[in-house]
C-alpha cells in the first residue's frame, strides 16, 4: 500500500512541506506559498535559477488525493543521492554553499524577488554540484523592506567560517551544537581581535551583533513596541549582497595552502600498498555494482575515485578536516569527477540525529544503509586510538551496510606499532583470531586478499541484520 | 574605542528610526538588530552601488562619443 512520509526536517515553513511516497521525493504547497509559487513560477524565475544550476529541479505533478491535506501544488523532485550536513562539510564546501546562496539572491534581486530564508540546510551536493534546494525559500520581494534572511545568513554562514578560518577549523564540527548557526556574539567573542575589525566581518558580524545585542535588551525591558522595520533600497539590498560576497570571498583557510605541499604526509601509505590495494578495490567494485559506497576513513580519497569511476555514489567520509578539504578540492577543480561526497566526521563518534525531537536532522546511520562500506585501514584506529571492541565494530558496519570491504592490519605492522608504542599492554584486544570471530558471527567471508606487506583485505557479506 | 562606538551605534539607532516602516510578513524572525544594522549598511552600500551605476554610464556615454569620433574620422577619411 502507498504510504506518504512525511520529512522529519520539514515542519518549519507554514508555506509547504516535503514528504515521500512509493520511494519518490514530493512538495506540497500550501495556500501560504501558493501565490509566492505561482508568481515566481509564471515569471520564469524557477527556470533562470534551474538553467543556471543553482535550483534542484522539480516537476509540477498532481498526486489528487494521496497529496497531504490543504496542497495547492504538489511538485515532484529527484532523490538526492545523500543528505549532509553543515557541520559535516569541508571548508571550502561550506563556502560554495555560502557563495550559492549570494549568487541566487543577487539573480532573483534583478527580477523583484528574493530568498525568504538563507539556511544552510537548504543546501545539498546532487551528484554534480552544490545546489539550493527549497523551491519554496524563493519569495516576491517586500518592496523597501530589509533582507529577512540576513541574520541567519551571518550566523550560518558568515559567522561559520570567519571562526573555522581564523579560530580553528574543527569549529565546524561544532555546528552540530547551534542547529540554526553560531549566535553572532558568540562568533564575536571567539574571532581574535584583529579580525572583528577587518572591514566585512566587523561590519557583518561585530556590529551586526552588537545591533542585536541591544534589540534584545530594549525588548527585554519593554521598550519593543516603537520598534518597525526600517526601509532597505533595491540598490542597498544588491550592494549589501556584494558586500557579503567579499567578505566570504576573503576569508580563506590559509593552513590549507601548506597541505597540498604536505600531500605526502598526509598520506600514511606508501604507494606500492596503494596500488596493490586499488586493483583489489576495483574488482570488489565491479563485481559488486554498487550504487552507494561509504569509503570510511577515507584519507585523500584514492580508493572513493575507483569507486565513482564505476558511476557508483560515493560518500568519502574522514575524520580529518585537512583530508575532506583536499579531496573537495581536488573535486572542485576537475569537474570530470563526479559523485563524490567528501565529509568530516569523526568515525567514533558520528553524526547523531539532531534538532527538534531529535529527529529534524538525521544521524549517518539513518541516511542509510550503504550498499558497500569501504573500511580500509580503519579498524586498527577504532580499536586501538578510540577504544572500541571489534564485535561492536562489526555490528555497526552490520546496521549500515550489506557489504563491506575491511582491512586487516595485523599487531605486527609498522602502523599499529605506532599506535601501541605507549599503551604497552593495556588495550583491547586485536588479533587476526578475534576480528574473525567477532566479524564472523555477523558477515560470511566470501572473499579476501593478503598484501605483499602482510596485511588482509576481507569481502564481507552480512548474514544477518541485528535489532 | 569603546566610548566612540557607543556613539556611532546611538547615532545610528537614532538615523534608522526616521526611516521606520510597516513590518512585512515572514516566517523566518529577522530580528530587529539584524534589520537595523542591515538598514545602516545598505544606505553606505546604496551609495557605492549608485556611484558604480553612474560610473558605468559616464564610461559607456564617452566611450560613444570617442567611438562616434573615429567612426567620423574614418568617415571623412574614406569620402
Amino acid at each position: 500500500m502507498t504510504q506518504m512520509i512525511l520529512n522529519s526536517g520539514s515542519f518549519r515553513d507554514p508555506s509547504g512541506c516535503v514528504f515521500s511516497m512509493d520511494g519518490k521525493i514530493y512538495r506540497s504547497i500550501f495556500t501560504h506559498g501558493a501565490n509566492n509559487f505561482k508568481a515566481a513560477r509564471d515569471e520564469g524565475i524557477y527556470d533562470k535559477l534551474i538553467e543556471a544550476g543553482l535550483l534542484l529541479a522539480y516537476n509540477e505533478v498532481n498526486l489528487g488525493n494521496m497529496a497531504p491535506e490543504g496542497t495547492i501544488y504538489c511538485l515532484a523532485h529527484p532523490q538526492l543521492p545523500m543528505i549532509s550536513y553543515p557541520w559535516e562539510w569541508p571548508f571550502s564546501m561550506f563556502k560554495d554553499a555560502a557563495l550559492l546562496h549570494l549568487d541566487a539572491m543577487e539573480m532573483l534581486l534583478q527580477h523583484g524577488f528574493w530568498l525568504r530564508d538563507a539556511s544552510a540546510f537548504n543546501v545539498q551536493y546532487d551528484g554534480s554540484r552544490l545546489r539550493l534546494i527549497d523551491t519554496l525559500s524563493i519569495g516576491r520581494r517586500v518592496p523597501e523592506s530589509p533582507w529577512v534572511a540576513y541574520g541567519q545568513f551571518c550566523s550560518h554562514f558568515l559567522g561559520s567560517l570567519a571562526m573555522a578560518a581564523y579560530c580553528d577549523i574543527r569549529m565546524l564540527s561544532l555546528w552540530r551544537n547551534y542547529i540554526d548557526g553560531y549566535p553572532l556574539d558568540l562568533v564575536t567573542k571567539t574571532l581574535p581581535i584583529w579580525r572583528r575589525y577587518r572591514p566585512g566581518l566587523f561590519m557583518h558580524l561585530t556590529l551586526h551583533a552588537r545591533f542585536q545585542g541591544l534589540a534584545d535588551r530594549k525588548k527585554h525591558i519593554g521598550q519593543s513596541k516603537s520598534v518597525r522595520k526600517p526601509k532597505v533600497s533595491e540598490h542597498g539590498l544588491i550592494g549589501l549582497i556584494r558586500s557579503l560576497h567579499r567578505t566570504i570571498k576573503g576569508i580563506k583557510w590559509n593552513h590549507f595552502s601548506k597541505i597540498w605541499k604536505d600531500y605526502r604526509e598526509i598520506r600514511t601509505y606508501n604507494t606500492e600498498d596503494v596500488a596493490r590495494k586499488s586493483e583489489y578495490v576495483d574488482s570488489v567494485v565491479r563485481r559488486l555494482k554498487p550504487n552507494m559506497v561509504w569509503d570510511l576513513g577515507s584519507n585523500t580519497g584514492e580508493f572513493s575515485l575507483i569507486a565513482a569511476s564505476y558511476g557508483a555514489f560515493v560518500v568519502s567520509v574522514d575524520g580529518d578536516p585537512d583530508c575532506t578539504e583536499f579531496q573537495y578540492k581536488r573535486l572542485s577543480q576537475k569537474n570530470r569527477i563526479r559523485g563524490i561526497l567528501p565529509l568530516t566526521m569523526d568515525l567514533a563518534n558520528p553524526s547523531p540525529s539532531l534538532g527538534w525531537d531529535s529527529r529534524e536532522r538525521l544521524s549517518l546511520r539513518d541516511r542509510g544503509p550503504a550498499d558497500l562500506v569501504l573500511a580500509l585501514a580503519l579498524i586498527h584506529h577504532l580499536v586501538l586510538s578510540c577504544c572500541v571492541p571489534l564485535y561492536q565494530i562489526a555490528e555497526w558496519f552490520s546496521n549500515i551496510t550489506n557489504h563491506v570491504l575491511v582491512e586487516f592490519i595485523p599487531p605486527s605492522d609498522p602502523m599499529v606499532q605506532k599506535l601501541l608504542r605507549d599503551r604497552g599492554e593495556e588495550h583491547l584486544p586485536y588479533n587476526l583470531e578475534i576480528f574473525q570471530s567477532s566479524f564472523g558471527e555477523i558477515f560470511d567471508f566470501f572473499d579476501r586478499k593478503t598484501l605483499q606487506n602482510g596485511r588482509m583485505l576481507f569481502l564481507c557479506r552480512r548474514k544477518k541484520r541485528l535489532t | 574605542m569603546k566610548a566612540n562606538s557607543k556613539l556611532i551605534v546611538g547615532l545610528a539607532l537614532l538615523f534608522i528610526l526616521i526611516f521606520f516602516m510597516d513590518s512585512a510578513f515572514a516566517y523566518l524572525d529577522p530580528g530587529t538588530g539584524s534589520m537595523m544594522i542591515q538598514a545602516l549598511l545598505a544606505i553606505f552600500a546604496a551609495v557605492s552601488v549608485s556611484i558604480g551605476i553612474f560610473w558605468r554610464r559616464l564610461r559607456s556615454f564617452f566611450g560613444r562619443i570617442s567611438s562616434q569620433k573615429s567612426s567620423e574620422e574614418h568617415d571623412s577619411d574614406d569620402t
